[in-house]
């Protein structure tokens, strides 16, 4: 009796340890022992130090470090050597956001199943067909040829592990322990696997099956009517007279039409949404207050917990930079020093072409190419999945790059990616990291000028102000060759006409430097008019740039005030447009009580994304009613396998504005046929219906910021480590281009706002981002940040020159000895 | 007497070893001094569960001096807006306790059974003589 007592006891207590410290499957609960438990658990985890304790030695570094961290939790590293800077840069930003740089890189690699289990397989396989691990080893071995830069990486990774090595269990970052897994040592190739994540994330965007689509299905008439390549509104980068000492060497011949083609399968994947991009300009002391440029700088990135962004100040005798780098990367990536100052904004320019294989073989080992038959090359990718084992994936690469999706079907057409940061595509010669390293050392133009040469993608729109009176901004990248829509289009893979042509030269890309008008400025709009001689395409916005560009031209005696109340700008250009367009159609005898109401607010509305208006409610209702309505029988096409393109909001409001009797102003839904004025009164009651009812859900007070929503997640969207209705004003289009999360893919915003203002004396800097130095849900430096950046505010950014200077805003201050 | 004291080195024994080796190690060392404590069936469990529910919810609360994590974990488990109110930490705190104190009692408890099955019938009489 006893023993058998004792065996049930020993078999419940060893089975509830089990349970304890054992995943539950298909449940999100982590093992409870193991998060719960005090010693090891979350509870260490709250208010964890945010520093290095007092002194520590290191056996990573060859001289004294000094670290201050300022009142925002920014570390201002003054070291005596650039190896040791980066050392001591990679072990505090593992520090603070370990769990960030581990995500993102298992993301990009195809390893989160490794961790997260099998439900992540799929999205693991298709980041590795898309060639991401690929891509990055290849710029890894390039990064090993440079004398100059290598060493300096070798030294960061040294620095990231060594926090890592010393890191227990107990203080692994909370999300370690809520998603049961542990922290692995930093490679060289995940730094590559980081700046290979922008790349995907800034220059992945085409449309190549919905044109493929809309093209065969609407013929080439109307299709040409309802999607211009160009809008002649647009404000380009580089101004319209400009004009190019050169010529196209090639003889702009159309590409040959796609008709042959099939139509194109969906993608296998979501693209980077609309508009994800920035602002940036500079400003000539022609304009300014002080007689000295202003650089500003806000790229428009997904709002996450914690950013993708990090501050840091960067010190050692010979230079000093202060910016924000990237977690995972050494260096400063935007920002400024005593002399310069430079920033991105993304170049839209399409640099992703899918290319149609004609199979020799039903089991498709071998395709044409100019009527010769080549093997594939076929390449096993593995997957160690948690609780599965290991699975495999067989990719098929071309001539053109890997076959992304194969079709099970022997019907539908299989079709390979070229894409420039694939290995077959970019040239060996280009570098980033060289080109961070040296923006962050340059003195002025032709330091700016050189550093660029290395870069290739993805490519920016990179603004530069200098003390000594230059502004200047270059469209940066590798830009392929092609002929007129060619890429616009899935192409025939069987011809190696089809290919790209090469890349356009360095010294023809676009670029300007201190023009007559005395800024230059960007906000994604088209590099230049058609007028250049090389044939692009891509995704380019048609409002912000606009807007950028009238006001700039405009202003005088500009202060850094103006310059930060300009990146708040809520003014939006596609209002402007469209509402008068539209009102001018509604039948004022046909509008009750309510619909009065919502007329008059919009006839004296200021075309303004203010946070808590309704107004800016009232138009987006109105507007897309008006879409809806217009442009049903387009509406119609896309479903779960046809991708079909959307006519874009300037197309819509230009004919409006030019040729109201259009056919298209009719909806195709309803028996009778309407005209602009039923469309548009029609939509106008919609709006006023729908709004109605949403007062009612929302007790009668119906602000933008809470119907747009915008919300900063956590990376693995916990709520708990999110924050929620983040209330500041602006939309897609306007200059604080804040887009909610209610959309596919997320929400986005100014992650990182920056004015810097050179003068007499010492530059001077200001900058704001929507999160926390620190990735600890705990710390206060968490989400310290959001309000005062939902509010419009900046702070003082403390560029020292000794540690001293800062004084009563030092927080901390470690000194780091070497071992 | 027997009982406080083996309460007390409970609480010692679990924290020390948990300070050490990962957090189920506190199990082993539940068996063990519940083995060597002598105590029996319930009362070793009770003494087992009381323990580390002391240790642990103790310091749970100790170490939520600044509730901003516990709060913002509260709320992920209950599903609750993290504004909920201060309560809140005070259920995961429980809730820590409360599985420690579970395992430990089971531990303990099993500990004791454990070593009462080599003793003999005999020196169970001594043993409740002398106590």
């Amino acid at each position: 009796m006893r023993s058998f007592i004792f065996t049930l006891c020993l078999i419940i207590t060893i089975g509830f340890t089990w349970l304890l410290n054992n995943p539950i499957p298909n449940s999100p609960i982590p093992p409870l022992g193991k998060l719960l438990n005090p010693f090891t658990g979350f509870w260490q985890n709250n208010g964890s130090s945010d520093f290095v304790i007092d002194s520590l030695a290191f056996k990573g570094i060859t001289e004294p470090v000094k670290v201050a961290y300022d009142d925002r939790l920014v570390p201002h590293i003054f070291a005596q050597n650039e190896l040791d800077l980066n050392y001591v840069q990679g072990y505090i930003t593992a520090k603070h956001r370990l769990f960030q740089m581990d995500l993102i890189t298992r993301l990009t690699s195809g390893r989160l199943s490794e961790v997260l289990g099998p439900k992540l397989i799929e999205n693991d396989k298709m980041e590795r067909r898309k060639g991401m691990l690929w891509a990055a080893q290849n710029t890894l071995e390039g990064w090993k040829k440079s004398e100059e830069d290598y060493p300096k990486l070798q030294a960061y990774v040294r620095g990231v592990n060594a926090y890592i090595s010393s890191l227990p269990p107990k203080d692994y970052p909370i999300e370690y322990k809520l998603m049961d897994f542990e922290p692995e040592l930093w490679t060289e190739l995940k730094t590559a696997l980081f700046s290979k994540r922008m790349a995907a994330t800034l220059s992945g965007r085409e449309q190549d099956m919905e044109s493929t689509n809309s093209l065969a299905i609407l013929g080439r008439e109307t299709f040409d009517f309802l999607f211009p390549e160009y809008n002649p509104k647009q404000s380009p980068i580089i101004p319209k007279d400009t004009k190019w000492d050169f010529k196209n060497p090639l003889n702009q011949e159309k590409t040959e039409s796609p008709n042959s083609l099939s139509l194109a399968p969906k993608r296998p994947y979501e693209v980077t949404p609309e508009g994800i991009g920035s602002n940036n300009w500079a400003v000539s002391g022609k304009k300014t207050a002080s007689g000295y440029p202003i650089l500003c700088n806000d790229p428009h990135l997904g709002l996450t917990l914690p950013s993708i962004w990090f501050e840091v100040q960067l010190h050692t005798p010979t230079f000093n930079v202060y910016g924000v780098s990237l977690p995972g990367m050494p260096g400063v990536a935007l920002g400024f020093n005593e002399q310069i100052a430079w920033g991105f904004t993304n170049a839209g320019h399409d640099v992703l072409d899918w290319y149609q294989i004609d199979w020799a073989e039903a089991d498709k080992k071998s395709y044409f190419i100019d009527g010769k038959i080549k093997e594939v090359q076929q390449v096993i990718e593995t997957f160690e999945v948690r609780g599965l084992g290991t699975v495999l994936d067989t990719v098929k690469y071309t001539d053109w790059g890997p076959i992304v999706y194969e079709s099970r079907d022997s019907d539908s057409k299989d079709f390979a990616m070229k894409w420039l940061p694939h290995p077959d595509v970019v040239p060996a010669d280009v570098d980033e990291l060289s080109t961070f390293n040296q923006l962050n050392k340059a003195k002025n133009y032709n330091d700016y000028s050189n550093a660029l040469q290395t870069y290739s993608s993805p490519a920016q729109n990179i603004a530069f102000a200098s003390k000594d009176g230059d502004i200047a901004l270059k469209v940066q990248g590798l830009f392929p060759i092609k002929n007129k829509e060619q890429g616009r289009f899935v192409q025939d893979g069987s011809k190696s006409s089809n290919d790209w042509k090469g890349f356009i030269p360095k010294e023809q890309i676009p670029a300007i430097k201190n023009p007559e008008r005395g800024f230059v400025a960007s906000a994604n709009q088209h590099s230049t008019s058609p007028d250049y001689p090389y044939y692009y395409n891509g995704s380019f916005e048609d409002f912000r740039g606009r807007i950028l560009n009238r006001i700039l031209s405009k202003m005088d005696n500009i202060t850094p005030e103006d310059m930060m109340a300009l990146q708040n700008n809520t003014f939006s250009i596609k209002a402007e447009e469209a509402l008068p367009q539209l009102m001018k159609y509604i039948d004022k005898s046909d509008l009750d009580e309510t619909d009065q109401e919502f007329y008059n607010e919009l006839k004296s509305w200021d075309y303004k994304y203010t946070a808590d208006s309704r107004s800016p409610v009232l138009f987006e209702e109105f507007y897309d009613a008006f879409y809806r309505n217009t442009w049903d029988e387009i509406l119609e096409y896309p479903d779960s396998t046809l991708m079909f393109l959307q006519v874009e909001d300037w197309r819509t409001i230009a004919l409006l504005t030019d040729q109201p009797a259009n056919v298209f102003f009719d909806n195709k839904t309803t028996d009778q046929v309407e005209t602009v004025k039923d469309i548009v009164h029609q939509s106008f009651k919609d709006m006023s219906n729908i709004v109605q009812n949403m007062e009612v859900d929302n007790d009668g007070k119906l602000e933008w910021y809470k119907y747009r929503g915008a919300a900063i997640e956590h990376l693995a969207k916990i709520p708990a480590f999110s924050r929620q209705n983040i209330k500041s004003g602006g939309c897609a289009n306007t200059l604080n281009a804040i887009r909610g999360n209610k959309t596919p893919l997320g929400g986005w915003g100014p992650s990182w706002r920056m004015v810097v203002a050179f003068g007499k004396g010492d530059v001077e800097a200001y900058g704001i981002y929507p999160g926390g130095q620190s990735g600890n849900p705990s710390s206060p430096y968490y989400d310290n940040m959001i309000d005062d950046w939902a509010a419009g505010k900046y702070y003082k950014l403390h560029f020292l020159k000794s540690i001293e200077e800062l004084g009563a805003h030092t927080l901390y201050v470690e000194t780091w000895t070497p071992q | 007497m027997r009982f406080i004291l083996t309460l007390i080195i409970l609480i010692i024994a679990v924290a020390g070893i948990q300070l050490y080796f990962p957090w189920w190690s506190m199990v082993i060392a539940c068996y063990v001094i519940g083995g060597l404590s002598g105590m029996r069936g319930w009362a070793s469990f009770v003494t087992g569960f009381l323990a580390v529910f002391l240790l642990w919810a103790g310091y749970a609360f100790y170490l939520s001096q600044d509730a901003t994590l516990p709060m913002k974990m509260a709320a992920l488990f209950n599903n609750l807006d993290t504004t909920f109110g201060e309560s809140s930490p005070y259920i995961l705190i429980l809730a820590t306790g409360l599985i420690g104190a579970l395992l430990g009692g089971m531990a303990t408890m099993t500990g004791s059974f454990g070593r009462n099955m080599f003793r003999s019938k005999k020196s169970d009489v001594a043993i409740v003589e002398s106590a």
